[in-house]
Order: structure tokens, then C-alpha cells, then sequence
């Protein structure tokens, strides 16, 4: 997931006329088998947003994931853009695969087509590759049972005190990021 | 920085007044090992968070980890703060300090609102009284707040200064089990406090006798006279500016003293070398009335 400053303004459109972002992640990701099916449901499924908004426009190819989309968005304009794939079976089971842990950063080229306008390169800076496993008696990914908050004001820009109580179900974890 | 859903929440989101990369002010107990630092989020609609990095802490038996902190709210309004906790682990090695391996997380979702401080804030002056003579180790500070009832479970947080950029060590604090938290930040350069929490387990009842009580903490000579006592009453919020009042003390130390005060020794030194000239005196007063040190 990330976001980007519009370089440019992209109108909308219809029929056949398509803007296009693609994230390619080449050999740092690889993906399950995609678009497996039982019966008439469907798993390990591309899934891109913009906005928040599902688009219905999204496949990888060759290292690279690629939604189009119709929707205007306004030159200098901010929007957030997420790729995965999805396995409505397990909702733990979520994202790409990492096959090589040791890289501790990866930094993966955005490419943006506007349709009728330019063509966009982008280089983000580099980010921390983080994974996790799936399976086993527990999902590791569910190390966090719950986190009770408690506070002592709610004023504007002052001085506060909070209570977190992190119930937890696993003894190996080694820190948090809030 | 934004929130999840788009909502500008901090237009300077510097907690605590700390630059990023500051040691944060965090806590799974008294003394019990944690260490947290803190990023800075951006104040732009990018939305990047602040993240307060937490490690180097143990996880208890029962697996419940209790973690507190000191906080500054979002300076907008009507908006509500939301927590995400991430765990890692795995083996770890520099960029990735806490493993790289995704352990689970739990999202708090606008937990609380934010306020106007119009009719939720408040500040005052209040005093606060030592029980026992200046730089006393066991000395009880008792501060009295006739104002507002408090009630269960909320918090009473005294910022007790410890060094002073002009003095250097101007005060102490030893734990003795009085306070539910403790926090040590240092704000600027020599400028280093004790946040003292206190957690109220009856409810406080206002009158011209009831008080918050801190201890122990000593400092020399009352150098700094205006220390902050915050109170959070969930929602409202007060600062009050604390200091002893000069002429309980003077009254306190001069009247009901008898005896003939004896000096062992006294030193004094001096250096003359214009701005940089020094003077020092060191007084050792005799056993029968010197005050234990």
C-alpha cells in the first residue's frame, strides 16, 4: 500500500480508455497459484484499490501488477493505492510471498499511464520487506488477541496518560511497532 | 497526519515535544525493562503515522503485557486518534531490530474523541507541601487542590524537575512504592524530569484539606518554585502550577526551633577570573541537629 501525489491530472473515462498504476515486484514477491477455485468460490485473487474502492481492472503478469481504472483524479491530488491477493477462505492468508527473508529491503518501481497524457516512472524509497507464515496448530499472524485502551484526557494537544493492556498468545515476539 | 479514513488528526504530530528518533517515554511497570523510541509522522496529507517503536521488554506468564505511556493528544478536534499494534519477531539484525517476521496485529479504532480545551481545560496555582525538611530523603510532597472532585481511575501526573539547565542537580526521587507509574524525560538539554503517576483507587473529594500526595521527592532549595501537577479527569483536563509556599517554610524552619546550632567546619573557596570567577562554600554543621543527608 502506498500513496502518490498526482504529477498530473487524470480525467475520466469510458468504455474502452483506461488509466493504468502497476507495481513491478519481480523476483522479491512471488505468487501463489492464482485464481484457484472450489466450486464457484474463487481464492488467491489479485485485489488493487484506489482510494479505498476496489477496482475491478486488476491482474499480474510477468513480475507486475497492473489496475486500470476510469476514475478522475485531480492534478497534485493525493490518493492511496493497494495491491494483494486475497484468499477469502483464510483471511489470514493474505498478501504475497516473500521467498527470500533475508531481504531486509526492497524497493519496487511504480509505473502510472496516463491515458491521453504522459507516462510516469517512480522510484519510492525503499521499504521494509516484513512476512509471515500460515498454518500449524496457530496463526502466527494472530499473535495479538486483543488490546484494551485506556486514557486519562481527551483536550486538545495536552498531556495524556494511556493504558494499554496487549493480551497476547504466543511467548516469541520481540517487539511492536504502534 | 491523517487518519485511516482520511481525517487530518495532527497538524504537528511532535509528540511529547520530542524530535524523531527520541527515546519515548513509555512504561510496563515500575522499573520493569522496555525500551521505546518514536517517529515522527508527517504533518502532510501522506498520512505516514508516527510509530512508536517498543522492545526490550518481557513477556509475563499469563501472556497479558500491560504498556502504558505519555501522550500528547491530536491538536485538532473532533477527530479521534486510532492505535495499531504490530508484533514481530524472529531473528533480528540491523535495519529489522525486532525480527522481521509479521506476529500479528490488532487495530484500536477511534478509541476516544478529542475535545475543545473551551470548557475542558483549565489552569490554576496550587501548593505543595514538603513533610520534611528540604533535600530529606523520605520527604512526602503533599499537594492541595480545592477545586474539582476526581474520580476513580483517573490520574494525577506530577512533572518533578530533576536537573536544571542554570543549577544542575536540583532534585531527587526515590521509589517507595507511592505511584501506579513513573516516566524520566529530558525535555531539552540539562533539562531532565520524573513524571510521578498516580492512579486514584478512591475517588478525590475537594475540599481545603484534601491533597495529592508524591514522595519521595526532595529538591535543593526550592530553586525551580513552579513545577507542573497535571490533572486528567477523562475527559477535562487541568495544569496546575505547583510551587511551596514560601511562607509556610520560612515560618515552618524558623519558629519552634531551640538549641544552639553547632559548625564543625567551614570551607570556602573562591576563584577571580572575571565572568568566570566561582565562589564555594561548604558548611558541616555539628551532629546534634544536622539533618540526615
Amino acid at each position: 500500500m502506498f500513496k502518490i501525489l498526482a504529477p498530473a491530472s487524470f480525467n475520466s473515462l469510458t468504455g474502452s480508455n483506461y488509466h493504468s498504476i502497476a507495481v513491478y515486484f519481480g523476483s522479491y514477491y512471488s505468487t501463489p497459484s492464482l485464481n484457484q477455485n472450489s466450486n464457484d468460490l474463487y481464492y488467491y485473487v489479485p485485489t488493487c484499490q484506489l482510494n479505498g474502492f476496489l477496482i475491478n481492472s486488476c491482474v499480474i503478469s510477468s513480475g507486475t501488477i497492473t489496475m486500470k481504472f476510469q476514475q478522475s483524479i485531480n492534478n497534485g491530488q493525493i490518493f492511496s493505492v493497494r495491491f494483494s491477493i486475497v484468499n477469502p477462505t483464510n483471511e489470514a492468508d493474505e498478501g504475497f510471498i516473500l521467498p527470500n527473508a533475508n531481504n531486509p529491503t526492497v524497493t519496487l518501481p511504480v509505473y502510472l499511464n496516463n491515458n491521453g497524457g504522459s507516462n510516469y516512472y517512480l522510484e519510492p524509497e525503499p521499504f521494509h520487506t516484513f512476512y509471515r507464515t500460515i498454518g500449524g496448530s496457530s496463526y502466527p499472524s494472530m499473535g495479538i488477541s486483543n488490546v484494551a485502551i485506556a486514557w486519562g484526557t481527551q483536550v486538545q494537544g495536552k498531556l495524556n496518560y494511556l493504558e494499554f493492556v496487549i493480551t497476547l498468545t504466543r511467548n516469541d515476539i520481540n517487539g511492536f511497532v504502534l | 497526519m491523517v487518519n485511516d479514513d482520511g481525517t487530518k488528526i495532527y497538524n504537528n504530530p511532535m509528540l511529547m515535544g520530542l524530535l524523531s528518533g527520541s527515546q519515548y517515554p513509555c512504561s510496563v511497570g515500575i522499573y520493569q525493562s522496555v525500551y521505546c523510541y518514536y517517529e515522527q509522522g508527517t504533518s502532510t496529507g501522506f498520512g505516514t503515522p508516527t510509530r512508536i517503536y517498543i522492545t526490550d521488554f518481557a513477556i509475563p506468564a499469563n501472556k497479558s503485557l500491560s504498556f502504558r505511556m505519555l501522550f500528547t493528544n491530536p491538536d485538532n478536534v473532533d477527530v479521534f486518534p486510532s492505535f495499531t499494534f504490530k508484533a514481530f519477531g524472529g531473528t533480528f539484525a540491523a535495519p529489522s531490530l525486532m525480527g522481521n517476521e509479521f506476529k500479528g496485529m490488532y487495530k484500536i479504532v477511534d478509541p476516544y474523541k478529542i475535545y475543545t480545551p473551551v470548557g475542558y481545560y483549565g489552569t490554576g496555582t496550587c501548593f505543595c507541601y514538603p513533610t520534611t525538611p528540604l533535600w530529606t530523603p523520605t520527604s512526602l510532597y503533599n499537594c492541595f487542590i480545592n477545586s474539582n472532585n476526581q474520580q476513580i481511575g483517573s490520574y494525577a501526573i506530577l512533572q518533578w524537575p530533576l536537573v536544571d539547565a542554570t543549577h544542575g542537580i536540583i532534585g531527587d526521587y526515590n521509589d517507595v512504592g507511592m505511584h501506579y507509574d513513573i516516566f524520566f524525560m529530558s525535555t531539552a538539554l540539562n533539562q531532565y524530569y520524573v513524571y510521578l503517576v498516580i492512579k486514584l483507587s478512591t475517588a478525590y473529594v475537594s475540599s481545603t484539606t484534601s491533597y495529592f500526595q508524591f514522595g519521595d521527592i526532595r529538591m535543593k532549595h526550592h530553586i525551580v518554585n513552579s513545577y507542573n501537577l497535571y490533572l486528567l479527569g477523562q475527559p477535562w483536563s487541568q495544569l496546575w502550577t505547583a510551587s511551596v509556599n514560601s511562607t509556610w517554610v520560612w515560618n515552618t524552619r524558623t519558629y519552634n526551633s531551640y538549641g544552639q546550632f553547632s559548625i564543625d567546619a567551614i570551607d570556602v573557596q573562591d576563584r577571580y577570573s572575571g565572568d568566570a570567577s566561582w565562589h564555594y562554600i561548604s558548611i558541616n554543621t555539628g551532629t546534634a541537629y544536622n539533618f540526615p543527608l
